[in-house]
């Protein structure tokens, strides 16, 4: 091995061109998601579940120049989630075990939601690592006490080219504009959703 | 890209939290005025190497109470005319990137809680986070930016785990 190369990876690691992953937060601003004015439309309990594992795993999807950006992506969505259900349902609650029947029961919880979060990035940029469009896909099933599903849905929110004069000085802003516009349009699915009101 | 200002990613409420919350009294509660105290370090902007770290929300006694806000107003418990307010002094607010293998965030705050002139808990306490770091200033300095949220929302599960102040909100 020459003595250059460990400079020019030395070099790489400085620039940020070494195809490391860069952390980011993709967390919504839940001031896209106010309250609903005259209080949630269903009148149930209803509970959601995300594992252990999905609420600690950092997701990893390309940026610019090579690099890439990770983020807690359950963790990062879970209060959306969370305002989204609150938004339509009377009362939400955090689901710790969806096959313990018993307890789903003896809690007055009649829907379990269980979602499956995915996520696009690009860079538009070779020479910045913040993506510039940015696409956060929510799979939402609903299923009763027993485990039977009900309903389920699945929308994506994108955001496209946003320019890179914004993106560096918010690293996130595109994931976060993503994960807001999916979150309305799950909001919108459940109320839209005659299953769920039955 | 490093040496300039960046801003604090905003805070989102916790559901646990909000359900410890909800579980945890009813009585409604108001914010009263979140200060920097004499002192502290960390409550205008941190400082992460080259780079400045500014808050989405003014100063950093602001993003606590934001923080605050959120919990209480997701669990229904938040009213502006409310008997019982909720006040805080900062006293220190840091990231520290490290040089390796572990970076560290600390947040230490007196949070105040009166009813009238009553004061019903008077408490400081410190939340501290670690995380796994960076010699690379551009994955350090992101993830450093990352940690902030989490930080608040462990001080929050500190002041949470108290029960003298579950007691002092009932």
């Amino acid at each position: 091995m020459s003595f250059r190369q460990p400079i020019w990876l030395l070099l790489a690691a400085f620039l940020g061109l070494s195809g490391c992953a860069h952390p980011i937060a993709i967390s919504p601003n839940l001031g896209e998601l106010p309250h609903t004015a005259n209080g949630p439309p269903i009148q149930k309990k209803v509970g959601y579940y995300i594992s252990d594992a999905d609420r600690a795993k950092m997701v990893k999807s390309p940026g610019g120049g090579g690099d890439f950006v990770e983020y807690p992506l359950y963790a990062n969505l879970e209060p959306g989630l969370y305002r989204a259900l609150s938004n339509v349902f009377a009362n939400v609650s955090v689901i710790k075990d969806k096959n313990d029947i018993r307890a789903l029961t003896d809690s007055g919880v009649s829907l379990v939601f269980t979602p499956v979060i995915t996520t696009t990035s690009s860079s538009r940029n070779i020479a910045f690592w913040p993506p510039t469009d940015f696409s956060v896909t929510i799979v939402c099933t609903a299923t009763d006490v027993n485990g039977k599903q009900i309903w389920e849905t699945s929308v994506t929110g994108v955001n496209d080219l946003t320019s890179v004069s914004t993106v560096i000085h918010d690293f996130g802003v595109t994931g976060r504009n993503a994960s807001e516009a999916a979150l309305r349009k799950l909001q919108k699915a459940l109320e839209d959703a005659p299953e769920l009101r039955q | 890209m490093a040496a300039c200002t960046q801003t604090a990613p905003p805070f989102t409420f916790s559901p646990a939290q909000v359900q410890v919350l909800k579980e945890n009294g009813s009585d409604p509660l108001r914010l009263g005025t979140f200060t920097a105290g004499e002192h502290a370090t960390g409550v205008t902007g941190i400082t992460l190497r080259s780079a400045t770290l500014a808050s989405p929300y003014g100063d950093y006694p602001s993003y606590l109470k934001e923080a605050l806000r959120q919990e209480l107003d997701e669990a229904g418990r938040l009213a502006p005319n409310a008997a019982i307010e909720v006040s805080g002094v900062m006293t220190s607010n840091n990231l520290n990137t490290g040089l390796a293998v572990t970076g560290e965030g600390e947040l230490e705050a007196r949070i105040i809680v009166k009813r009238g002139e009553a004061t019903l808990y008077n408490k400081s306490l410190l939340a501290k986070t670690t995380w796994d770091t960076s010699f690379v200033g551009a994955v350090a300095i992101p993830r450093a930016i990352t940690e902030y949220p989490r930080l608040v929302s462990e001080f929050i599960a500190v002041l949470l785990r108290d029960p003298d102040f579950l007691a002092a909100i009932k």
